[in-house]
């Protein structure tokens, strides 16, 4: 049998019903268009997590309070970090900056307006690990920590809520209450964008030190922030880091430690985790279309079976074996499916393109979701046309001949 | 002329389950048709002579008896070893539905062809010769929709003639034509015969068997009579 004479003679017959066969490929065309968009959209939203992620810093290790086990929060654990472990590990090789960190929400009111917002008092390293850019005026020195100053840098957000769109310089020098402490404004971020977490735009800096001792008043840090020298090194830094804390907090060998460690590498993988869980399911949605599509495609197979019983029977007469019979149809069907997943691939890949300009995420293009698709509608033209195509090779000339 | 048994068959039954009867369309035929002959089977509806063509046809395979094709058995032949004997050794005229729909005249022709492994290059030349013996070579690329009923029937001799096969059966080929069509594909039918074909014609009309070198008449699935053409013309005439 030569297969180009029954691509032909198979595009033959479906042109000979365009309503119909068009109508027939719709559900194919929905079903892989509506999973390769899903796809797309999905790993255009990652990879732009991803990145977000990253920009916070590759080398940075995050260092919280806790054992870390699932299951009831063990309460009495959460005040375990101290100033001095966050002092402490400045010694450790690799390291370049550490930063504790305690964070709180206050009522910080200026230039007659107010607004609740999140109020982070972290050492004057902070803005480095966590590359935070100032726009207006500088982010606050050592001395500032030593010495307990009231100085405040504000997020962009916070700056235009206060004093204004546009005047983020107006808000320099200026004084914002605190909890009702009077602190000096000294800088404003560059806006970030929102990363997906609380933005940094919302929040408030001041020292750790003038944070724990004049506004909290609490003598434990929320989290303590490690950024390495060298990015390849934060391994290594993580457990040196685990094993100076073990040994400060007195925890036996073997004991489960009442800290928890965790780099930017642990959180991009937990979060792609929970995206692709989520595409899984979303891609799954799509594909029950692509079934009711393939019953779609059974049904007018055998339509077409029965309409062409006399064309199989002289088929037959002339020569044609069950397996050419077979062949023919399931080509047939096999044809229409890859037509319409073609259909689908190019409306899913450009409606992917639009909708990811439109919601700004990044257009990611993956060959292998093409080939999926293009497998995909192939084993559904296969699968669900074979039993129309097995009715038809099974039909006896003589019946076939005779049918009416 | 040395002539060959092309068709011969041993006392052929062939039952058919009705409900819970049985209905015995052929009871015991045998005869045999040598190499080279023109032979009309005639007989009234219900004769059994469809049922005959079947089976000489390879369509079918009888309830019991046998059937040699060219020499060989072939009535326990499974269903695609009787498409293969079709494809090589039988060439058909129906009466209606001959030709593939949206197919050209070429295409149709061509077609046993594909189902017969002969090479892609020869077919084309191939279908085209036998498109010249029915002098119809200038609708090679023609729709098969768009020919009259006669051109379709010649285009069918064609087919059938493709495969060089040792038999071309017709099934009433002429019965959706008028008198004068009828008489040019007969004509053709006839020519074929002259070129060494055996043809067998199943039919019900006297004027188109009347084509044929032999007659043999049916009726209620027996042989009645098998006779030599020319004296007994106008015995066989319908009622």
């Amino acid at each position: 049998m030569n297969y180009t004479e029954l691509f032909v003679t198979a595009i033959q017959a479906l042109r000979a019903n365009v309503m119909r066969t068009a109508l027939t490929m719709l559900g194919i065309v929905i079903g892989i268009a509506s999973v390769i968009l899903i796809i797309a959209l999905a790993q255009g939203a990652t990879s732009s997590i991803t990145t977000s992620i990253s920009s916070l810093g590759s080398n940075v290790i995050t260092i919280s309070p806790g054992s870390g086990q699932r299951g009831p929060v063990q309460s009495g654990n959460v005040t375990t970090l101290t100033l001095d472990d966050a002092d402490a590990l400045k010694n450790l090789n690799n390291v370049a900056v550490v930063s504790a960190v305690v964070q709180k929400n206050y009522q910080i009111v200026g230039n007659g307006e107010n607004k609740n917002t999140s109020v982070y008092g972290v050492s004057y390293g902070y803005s480095t690990a966590q590359s935070i850019t100032i726009d207006q005026g500088s982010f606050f020195e050592e001395d500032d920590e030593q010495g307990l100053t009231k100085v405040a840098v504000l997020g962009s957000n916070i700056a235009t809520d206060l004093f204004g769109e546009d005047s983020a310089a107006e808000a320099i020098n200026q004084n914002v209450t605190i909890d009702g402490k009077v602190f000096r404004v000294i800088g404003v971020t560059k806006s970030k964008g929102s990363s997906g977490f609380s933005s940094p735009d919302d929040t408030v800096y001041i020292p750790v030190t003038t944070m724990m001792q004049i506004v909290s008043g609490q003598n434990y840090v929320n989290s303590i922030q490690v950024a390495t020298d060298d990015s390849t090194k934060v391994d290594a830094v993580s457990g040196d880091i685990k094993t100076t804390l073990i040994d400060r907090h007195n925890i036996a060998d073997g004991g489960t430690p009442d800290f928890n460690i965790s780099t930017s590498k642990d959180t991009q993988s937990t979060l792609s985790s929970v995206t692709n869980t989520l595409t899984y399911m979303l891609a799954g949605i799509g594909s029950i279309s692509l079934i009711v599509g393939g019953i779609g495609i059974m049904n007018i197979m055998m339509v077409t079976v029965t309409e062409r019983t006399k064309e199989i029977g002289l088929l037959k007469a002339i020569g044609a074996e069950r397996k050419d019979i077979l062949i023919q149809f399931l080509i047939e069907s096999s044809v229409l499916t890859l037509t319409g997943g073609a259909i689908g691939i190019i409306i899913g890949e450009a409606l992917a393109y639009v909708i990811s300009s439109i919601i700004s995420i990044p257009y990611v293009f993956q060959m292998s979701s093409i080939l999926l698709a293009v497998g995909v509608s192939t084993i559904i033209g296969v699968f669900f046309g074979l039993y129309p195509a097995q009715r038809a090779a099974k039909l006896s000339p003589i019946d076939a001949l005779r049918y009416e | 002329m040395n002539k060959q048994p092309v068709i011969h068959l041993e006392n052929i039954v062939k039952s058919y389950h009705l409900g819970d009867s049985n209905y015995q369309a052929l009871k015991g035929i045998t005869m045999g048709i040598n190499e080279g002959e023109f032979v009309a089977i005639m007989g009234p509806s219900g004769s059994g002579k469809s049922t005959a063509m079947h089976i000489m046809g390879a369509l079918d395979t009888p309830t019991s008896g046998k059937y040699y094709l060219d020499g060989t058995e072939i009535s326990k032949y499974s269903e695609d070893q009787l498409s293969r004997i079709r494809n090589q050794r039988i060439g058909f005229v129906f009466q209606s539905f001959n030709l593939l729909p949206r197919t050209t005249v070429l295409k149709n022709v061509e077609r046993p062809m594909m189902y017969g492994k002969v090479p892609f290059k020869d077919r084309e030349k191939r279908a085209l010769e036998m498109l010249d013996l029915v002098h119809i070579r200038e609708k090679a690329n023609n729709m098969s929709n768009q020919l009259s009923g006669g051109q379709i029937q010649r285009v069918a001799i064609a087919r059938a003639l493709v495969m060089d096969p040792t038999l071309i059966l017709a099934d009433e080929p002429t019965g959706n034509l008028d008198s004068k069509t009828s008489h040019e594909v007969m004509t053709f039918l006839q020519e074929m015969n002259d070129m060494g074909k055996t043809v067998v014609v199943i039919t019900h009309e006297a004027d188109i068997a009347a084509f044929a070198k032999r007659i043999i008449m049916l009726k209620d699935g027996l042989i009645v009579s098998d006779k030599p053409n020319k004296p007994i013309r106008e015995e066989f005439k319908e009622p």
